[in-house]
């Protein structure tokens, strides 16, 4: 996977004028001008702002939890987002062992470590491991700046640099934002879709996405049959950044719920919802989270969070992006501490709860669902092998 | 006929001394051939009529029109035909036992009249290891009589495949075994000690007959005019082999006593044995720490001594509580839910469509066609019996499809999920649930509750006989429910 080099000459691709489109007329749909997928050099000053990100992996066994699986590296291009800082994915770092930078061209290198981490949001801040040296390493770079939110159909370009140190720009567009997770099960999360064809270059985790110069996102991963990226959006790594920044870092909170659409007239019908609302009925409140801490109740269905109303599948409109999945409301737009307004329907009857949002960490789960960095636990007693349940240990077991 | 290996030649051993010289061909007479049509009900669309199939076995006379074979020959069978070896004729037959517990059914033929004449067949004792045995019957390759010979290889305490849940003494024997073969006599010394039932599809030369012990059972209870299935012990055990363990119980370094995990509720050692119990002793048999008894000179499973027994007999078990040694008897009983885990035969699916909801009673025969992988359905299916659930729900219903309907067509993500509540009433069985749904006075809706499900299924009342009505005719379904077997 290092340093894999598959220069392939990219044919200009006929940017889809077929004679019979020519006399089209111009598309009225606001759909993205298909932007010539095509990789261009980018101006050399990029490379001031980017790290690649060594990062070597070690897992713990889980079937013999005594024991690590031999290690693994990945390689990564973080961009650099403030003085001795860079940004990179949360898978990257998860059971990291050993974090090194290293200069685009390859002359230094210095030990990194982990500032902040959030696997669920798929974010890592790293910094330089000593002081001195990481001034050293990162003299003359200068940080990316953070761009304004860009819109579907906006071009955004994917920053690799080959193994020679020159930089490559990928011209996509983003084709659409989405909540969904890009990393782990269950843990949803704006997202933008980048519709880009991309090329196998010296790093493959991790990749910054521009928008005119600035930072848009970070690349998580890469669809190549599609030609897809699932890109971390600009929103989420400002807000991700803001808290790393203060070494405190807080995460993003939860409200703890689990909610189903209310599609089915008969289902509305009951819950004595009317034609023109919306709503998504509560199946499952979760212990100690913000909802039950407020007073949500199984049942309940939720009409509004503040003043946004969420439609029967659980969509609102968001005033760029058009329909979004509702938790982002919370996740995506609101710190821990923050307070919101949820408009409920319960027995017919319209309610309005003030809920105080909290976060509750994954460690806290009686099954975690992930345990980066920490050595699955364990008691041998005669011979007797018990371990703690936990995600990672149902999955060694396989798919079934 | 559904065991058994594909056909393979047979070299066939020189005749043994031990084998009686005088094998008497007009026996064969006396093992016919049963032609079966069958028609196996249908779980997936219970409404209709089921799959209609044939099949080829063995018979054999040991009575007067008494003829003997495997249950599975006969099983769901609409017609049946017998021939005798070396004739034409075919005489229609009925199936007057049927035991798919232990795999054997008796039949008569509507005429004997042309049977009289031919021999009975005797029933032997369980063969001895290595003696040599000769199996008949007309397996697959040929439409005469085959004759194949075998020596006994294993004596054992294995499954029946036929109903997948029992367990009886079983004799492993190297002759081929083939589709056909099933109910087939296998004689020695003249005497039948087993009748062939199946084989095993990843192994050669490994055939299996059902011996005497089981075949006298079966017919010593029908001997009442109907079959009541084998008591149970319910008993779960665990081998006391770790010396750790046996330390912990203080019991001597002697290999003997085994330790009781599980009492099923309602089963015979309900209120006389609890978990934690060290069983010693079953009607004077010793049990050593495998649960293994004595028995004739063989070492077999202690449930044996139950196995030979029938309902309302008593046995005697001795035991260790506490430190303290007692001997007590327990009058055996049936276990009806322990059906549950076995395949039905001879039994019209139950069902309700309700709207275009198909609610059926969850039981094997429903689990090998759904294939349900909900937990709480999985863990409903296991636990029925030894948790007791039978004793709250005899039945555990489960919503098994939906037919498209106007009505119910954006319900979705809830089929294959078990029924908990119906307008707010635990559902006990079929009946039960058939019986809130249609109650005397309808509520506004029917509020029904599944285990594991993100939201209840909601019907209004008012608009459950229209829709009755169009997936009556949609999906052509003659009865919307079905509430006996």
């Amino acid at each position: 996977m290092k340093r894999l080099l598959l220069l392939l000459p990219l044919l200009a691709l006929p940017s889809c004028d077929s004679p019979g489109r020519a006399t089209a007329a111009e598309p009225v749909i606001q759909s993205p001008p298909a932007p010539p997928a095509v990789a261009v050099t980018a101006p050399l000053e990029l490379t001031r702002s980017v790290v690649r990100i060594n990062s070597t992996r070690q897992t713990w066994n889980d079937n013999q939890p005594w024991e690590k699986n031999p290690p693994n590296q990945r390689r990564a291009l973080g961009p650099v987002v403030g003085p001795n800082l860079v940004l990179t994915t949360g898978e990257l770092v998860g059971d990291a062992t050993y974090l090194e930078f290293e200069s685009t061209d390859g002359t230094r290198l210095t030990p990194a470590k982990v500032i902040a981490v959030d696997f669920e949001a798929n974010l890592a801040l790293l910094g330089p491991a000593d002081d001195t040296a990481g001034a050293k390493f990162f003299e003359g770079m200068k940080p990316f700046e953070m761009d304004g939110s860009p819109k579907i159909g906006d071009p955004l370009d994917i920053l690799q640099v080959e193994d020679n140190g020159v930089p490559l720009l990928t011209v996509g567009a983003l084709q659409g934002v989405d909540v969904v997770s890009n990393f782990l099960e269950g843990q949803y999360f704006l997202t933008f879709q980048v519709k880009a064809s991309m090329q196998s270059a010296a790093s493959s985790f991790s990749l910054p996405v521009l928008s005119k110069g600035k930072l848009a996102g970070l690349l998580a991963s890469y669809n190549s049959k599609d030609q897809l990226s699932d890109v971390i959006a600009t929103e989420l790594v400002k807000r991700f950044l803001e808290s790393a920044k203060t070494g405190h870092y807080a995460g993003f909170p939860g409200l703890g719920l689990e909610t189903t659409r209310t599609e089915d007239p008969s289902l509305r019908q009951w819950l004595k919802l009317g034609e023109d609302q919306g709503g998504i009925y509560v199946s499952g409140v979760r212990k100690g989270g913000s909802a039950q801490l407020a007073g949500v109740k199984k049942g309940d269905v939720v009409l509004a969070v503040d003043d946004h109303p969420i439609d029967r599948r659980g969509y609102y409109a968001h005033p760029v992006y058009g329909n979004l999945f509702w938790s982002h409301l919370i996740r995506g737009e609101k710190n821990v501490g923050d307070t919101i307004t949820l408009k409920l329907l319960r027995g017919g009857q319209p309610l309005s709860l003030d809920v105080k949002l909290v976060r509750q960490e994954e460690s806290d789960n009686l099954v975690p669902a992930y345990t980066f960095g920490h050595a699955p636990r364990y008691l041998v007693k005669g011979g007797l092998i018990f371990q703690e349940l936990t995600k990672p240990l149902l999955e060694s077991f396989g798919d079934e | 006929m559904k065991l058994w290996l594909p056909l393979f030649a047979l070299i066939l051993p020189v005749a043994h001394a031990q084998e009686s010289p005088s094998a008497p061909s007009d026996i064969y007479k006396s093992v016919v051939r049963i032609e079966v049509a069958n028609q196996t009900s249908d779980y997936a669309t219970p409404w209709n009529s089921g799959r209609f199939g044939g099949g080829i076995g063995t018979g054999f006379l040991i009575g007067k029109n008494k003829f003997l074979t495997n249950a599975h020959v006969v099983s769901n069978a609409e017609r049946v035909l017998v021939t005798i070896h070396g004739s034409p004729e075919k005489y229609p037959a009925k199936v007057e036992f049927i035991a798919h517990d232990c795999d054997l059914a008796l039949l008569s033929v509507e005429d004997f009249h042309d049977f009289e004449k031919l021999p009975v067949f005797d029933f032997g004792k369980v063969p001895a290891l290595e003696s040599q045995v000769r199996v008949i019957g007309y397996p697959i390759g040929g439409e005469r009589l085959s004759v194949t010979r075998g020596v006994v290889s294993r004596i054992d305490f294995s499954t029946y495949s036929h109903s997948r849940a029992d367990s009886h003494l079983i004799v492993q024997i190297d002759a081929a075994i083939n589709p056909g073969n099933s109910g087939g006599p296998v004689v020695q010394d003249g005497k039948v000690v087993g009748v062939a039932f199946q084989g095993l599809r990843q192994a050669d030369n490994t055939g299996y007959i059902i011996p005497t012990p089981i075949v006298r059972r079966f017919l010593k209870d029908i001997e009442d005019g109907r079959y009541d299935n084998y008591a149970e012990l319910g008993v779960t055990e665990f081998p006391l082999h770790n010396p750790a363990m046996r330390k912990a119980f203080n019991l001597p370094d002697d290999s003997k006593g085994v330790l009781v995990t599980d009492v099923t509720p309602t089963g015979t050692a309900d209120g006389i044995l609890k978990p934690g119990d060290i069983l010693l002793a079953i009607d004077g048999n010793a049990v050593d720490s495998a649960g293994m008894i004595t028995l004739e000179g063989e070492n077999v499973n202690m449930q044996e001594i139950v196995e030979r027994k029938f309902a309302g007999d008593k046995v005697s078990l001795r035991f260790i509580r506490a430190g303290k040694s007692e001997e007590t008897e327990a009058v055996l009983k049936p276990l009806p839910p322990s059906r549950m885990y076995a395949i039905q035969y001879e039994k019209k699916p139950r069902y309700i469509v309700f709207a275009g909801l198909v609610f059926q009673p969850l039981d094997t025969n429903l689990f090998a066609t759904a294939k349900f992988d909900d937990v709480n359905v999985r863990r409903l299916y296991a636990d029925y019996v030894p948790k007791g659930i039978f004793q709250k729900r005899p039945d555990v219903v489960v919503l098994t499809r939906i037919e498209s309907d106007p009505l119910t067509t954006m319900i979705d993500g809830v089929q294959g999920l078990a029924v908990d509540k119906i307008n707010g009433v635990e559902v006990r069985d079929l009946k039960h649930a058939y019986e809130l749904l249609h109650p005397a006075t309808p509520p506004e809706f029917f509020v029904i509750e599944l285990f594991g499900a993100d939201r209840p299924v909601v019907l209004p009342a008012n608009q459950i006989e229209a829709a009755n009505k169009r997936v009556q005719l949609n999906y052509d379904i003659d009865q919307l429910s079905n509430l006996e077997e």
